[in-house]
């Protein structure tokens, strides 16, 4: 049984919208929704969908193309709209916009689920509201910390992993509630777009479900350690992609 | 089959153009590896004249070959791996330097951590082992280019990153002669891919005619292009060498 109160605030990102189709589909409830951003009048341009097509025919200066797609706004807000399903909107560029740190710390919630933008690190005056903020990595912790590990991981070990945390002021550093491995996934071109956020999406509903049940006497895990990634080159991310590894074990070893 | 471009827009100090970047098929793979063999034909051209026998070609260059040919069956161009010479001894690496980052005060020279890594690389070619001590300081170095895009010429025994030391392009050579020796001895995956951004900064540099030492970056594509072919392989993928 589900018993947490809890509320979820997030840019308008690829993310927010599978976390928010995740906890839905789980019977995960929000208490409330927030959505973070400069403009809400502007719904994003159509994206392109460049999957499914030659990857020698995608546009040259793709890198906007992409990050683009990741934080296609008008998706979230079709989505709340068509379930009609309110939201709070913040109208702030930033998590650590004094607006945004001020409804955090009135707001009347333990457990806030955390989706941000891409790349933001949060303050502490955002961090200081004395709230457990959950956010979930992408990469299995303290083993995989940084950037693009889902990537590394597969390299390493052809598994895809993700943890949640509550939020302190490392780099992935906060304590564990729960960690998952997953196998890599059959189509791996479209690991940034949709398999990253269904793997962090159902470690999200995991974490809850497991504060749900068992709420104060909830035991974090040490999260120390590990080593530190940074955004992989894009000739290890094709070859992480293209890589005909079948089973798990060690990819990185010669003799 | 596109071309492969980044080695051709490092757009220093408006951060890394390697975030969100998008999947380009197999064949960026192979366009991948004929940008660096395009390199490579260019400073055999240029470089060969400053080939010359020096105790360290003789002892150490054999180890290196012998070390890539033992661990693939691609044999590496030797007149081109040859050419490592030129790049050590354009480095004026000096092996009685013993820098250490805890017994200094305050910071540490990155020329010399350079120095004393390539050396005990160079040496460990025969056993095969060097400390993780070792692979640590040149993590630290690692980390000072991935965060910032730079590397200076010192660094904290803090291990914090002091934007505020001049910053040295110089070190650039030596770091990558460093990277190439260290993963020849150890793999690391996230050494190979700072290793793979440091050379397309310095061919970007080679091709806007401020390289520092063009023929020190023979050693450091061969060693690089034979990790990546021998990962490649691992995950079935057979990329073939140029």
């Amino acid at each position: 049984m589900f018993g947490l109160e809890f509320g979820l605030i997030g840019a308008p990102t690829g993310r927010t919208l599978a976390y928010l189709k995740r906890l839905y589909s789980d019977c995960l409830i929000p208490s409330w929704i927030a959505l973070v951003d400069s403009d809400f009048s502007k719904p994003s341009d159509e994206i392109e969908h460049l999957s499914g097509r030659n990857p020698e025919d995608w546009p040259e200066e793709s890198e906007e193309e992409v990050l683009r797609k990741q934080n296609d706004k008008s998706s979230v807000l079709d989505w709340l709209a068509k379930r009609g399903v309110g939201f709070i909107a913040l109208k702030a560029k930033s998590f650590n916009d004094p607006l945004v740190v001020e409804f955090v710390s009135q707001i009347d919630s333990k457990y806030i689920v955390y989706s941000g933008f891409p790349g933001e690190i949060v303050g502490p005056n955002f961090l200081g509201t004395a709230k457990k903020f959950l956010h979930v990595h992408g990469g299995y912790l303290p083993d995989f910390k940084g950037n693009t590990t889902f990537y590394y991981s597969l390299l390493e070990e052809n598994k895809m992993g993700a943890s949640s945390i509550f939020l302190d002021s490392g780099l992935d550093t906060g304590p564990i509630v729960n960690r998952l491995k997953f196998p890599p996934p059959k189509t791996r071109e479209d690991i940034d777009y949709a398999e990253d956020d269904r793997i962090r999406a159902i470690t999200l509903t995991n974490a809850l479900q497991r504060i749900s049940d068992e709420g104060d006497s909830l035991k974090t895990e040490e999260n120390s350690g590990g080593k530190t990634y940074y955004v992989i080159h894009p000739v290890l991310k094709h070859i992480a992609i293209l890589s005909q590894q079948t089973h798990g074990g060690k990819g990185v070893h010669r003799n | 089959m596109k071309s492969y471009r980044y080695s051709k827009n490092w757009r220093l100090g408006e951060g890394a153009p390697y975030s969100h970047s998008p999947y380009r098929g197999e064949s960026f793979l192979s366009s991948y590896l004929a940008d660096r063999s395009a390199v490579l034909d260019e400073l055999r051209l240029s470089t060969d004249e400053k080939a010359r026998t020096t105790t360290f070609q003789e002892l150490t260059l054999p180890k290196v070959l012998e070390r890539i040919e033992v661990a693939s069956d691609v044999t590496p161009n030797r007149e081109l791996m040859a050419l490592q010479i030129a790049q050590l001894v354009t480095l004026n690496l000096n092996p009685d330097c013993k820098s250490n980052l805890k017994s200094t005060s305050g910071s540490a020279d990155i020329q010399e951590l350079l120095d004393d890594f390539i050396y005990e690389a160079c040496q460990a070619m025969e056993s095969g082992e060097i400390s993780e001590k070792k692979f640590g300081q040149l993590r630290i170095i690692a980390r000072i280019f991935e965060v910032k895009k730079e590397l200076y010429s010192s660094v904290s025994t803090a291990r914090k990153i002091d934007s505020s030391v001049a910053t040295a392009k110089s070190t650039y050579p030596k770091f990558a002669t460093a990277l190439g020796l260290a993963l020849l001895l150890k793999p690391d995956l996230q050494l190979l891919s700072t290793f793979l951004k440091l050379n397309d900064r310095l061919i970007f540099e080679l091709r806007s005619g401020k390289a520092l030492a063009p023929e020190s970056l023979v050693f450091s594509i061969v060693a690089e292009m034979f990790e990546v072919v021998s990962l490649a392989r691992v995950h079935g993928i057979n990329l073939v060498w140029p």
